[in-house]
């Protein structure tokens, strides 16, 4: 059986970092990628590609620091060209370095290099495709054992997380453990409260229309928690922008009394995916590794479909 | 939730006996809004029962932080451990309010 080829369009003026990429994408029989080492050289392969009457490039995957133009530069003259073509960027640099751009140019999804190939590989398949990104099955390897629990009312979701925290406790050491309990206090009370549109700090009985679930699972690497309402009542900007908020907070963001919750679980937590499907569904995943330490280069994945 | 409340004059030390949680923070804001009504101008808030500090929770210490400061006074956070404190330091609350 012939598969289908997800041809991509990868910018780097990096020579080793070109020759990594060429190597983990040539392992996948289903993407064919091309390289170029500039912004510029891109801009030049992609308008001859769309020139063709058979375009072949589906997504752009481009570095953020190259002498030249650079990654948000390129991304804008692509678009230019195609303002439909999907693009990521990929950087070895804090990424937090890079989020008011990031806001300002709308870009969602910033990979960092240093993830597991597998990973990225996962991600821009992802960004492609747009498939399977909702679902834990999605980002566990083999088939690990996923619990699933309903929560209908704010005390279950204590219940929920220290029982997370016990199946999480013979892999990870006290700091994760600590960002793990945080990571899913806050985003199960966003869950709760900002979904639904409850009172902060009140006791809540979702009613039958309002559905939480919390799923968890682990594989050989990492530990993965899924925090899903059924509202869809967040956005991709709104997302960013809080992370943007705690990342470069204003004045007026410092002295808030909300708004920290997802910034917080970015931060100490390994990795945050958050998955939009508007006014249907918000999920949102958070990874904690066993082995491998993201201090201070995170990914900004945030998806909306 | 259980409060330990001390006062000496104007000054008033709150000590929560348990955890603050998401669903009981805000009887930690009540009273400790009491006592500025009552006009206290020092308020310290122990966390030495307190492991873990939530958004809410911070947001809250913005408002009392805020309020106290309107009227001349100061919000005071004591006894927090190194995780409390990496959370102040990450949402900048550390240059807002007073860790001792």
């Amino acid at each position: 059986m012939t598969l289908e080829k997800k041809h991509i369009l990868v910018v780097d003026d990096s020579r080793s970092v070109r020759a990594f990429f060429e190597d983990i994408f040539s392992k996948k029989e289903d993407f064919s990628a091309v390289f170029a080492a500039s912004g510029e050289e891109a801009v030049k392969i992609f308008e001859a590609d769309r020139e063709d009457p058979n375009p072949l490039f589906q997504f752009v995957l481009t570095d953020i620091n190259m002498p030249g133009m650079d990654g948000f530069e390129t991304i804008e003259a692509i678009k230019k060209i195609d303002p439909g073509i999907n693009t990521g960027m990929i950087t070895g640099f804090n990424i937090d370095d890079y989020m008011k751009m990031a806001l300002e140019k709308g870009v969602f999804n910033i990979i960092c290099k240093m993830d597991p190939p597998d990973e990225i590989i996962r991600t821009v398949d992802n960004l492609i495709t747009g498939n399977n990104i909702f679902g834990i099955d999605n980002y566990l390897e083999g088939s690990p054992n996923i619990v699933k629990v309903k929560i209908t009312e704010t005390s279950m979701l204590k219940t929920a997380v220290n029982d997370i925290i016990e199946f999480a406790r013979p892999n990870l050491d006290e700091e994760k453990l600590y960002g793990l309990k945080t990571g899913l206090i806050e985003m199960g009370t966003n869950a709760i409260y900002h979904a639904y549109g409850y009172e902060k700090g009140s006791v809540v009985a979702l009613k039958d229309t309002e559905e939480v679930v919390i799923q968890y699972g682990a594989d050989d690497k990492k530990l993965i928690v899924v925090i899903n309402d059924s509202s869809g009542s967040l956005s991709k900007e709104k997302v960013l922008s809080q992370i943007n908020k705690g990342v470069n907070p204003s004045p007026e963001d410092l002295i808030a009394s909300g708004g920290r919750g997802i910034y917080l679980t970015r931060y100490l937590c390994d990795k945050l995916i958050v998955n939009i499907e508007k006014d249907k569904r918000t999920e949102v995943l958070i990874f904690m590794y066993f082995n491998q330490e993201y201090i201070e280069n995170k990914p900004l994945l945030i998806n909306q479909i | 939730m259980e409060l330990m409340i001390e006062r000496d004059g104007a000054r008033v030390n709150i000590k929560p006996e348990e955890e603050i949680h998401f669903d009981n923070y805000k009887e930690v804001e009540a009273a400790i809004v009491k006592e500025i009504e009552a006009g206290a101008t020092e308020v310290s808030l122990d966390l030495s029962n307190v492991t873990t500090l939530y958004s809410m929770t911070l947001g809250m210490f913005n408002k009392i932080a805020a309020a106290i400061s309107e009227k001349g006074g100061k919000f005071v956070l004591t006894n927090i451990n190194s995780d409390i404190r990496k959370v102040m330091k990450a949402t900048r609350l550390d240059k807002i309010i007073t860790v001792r």
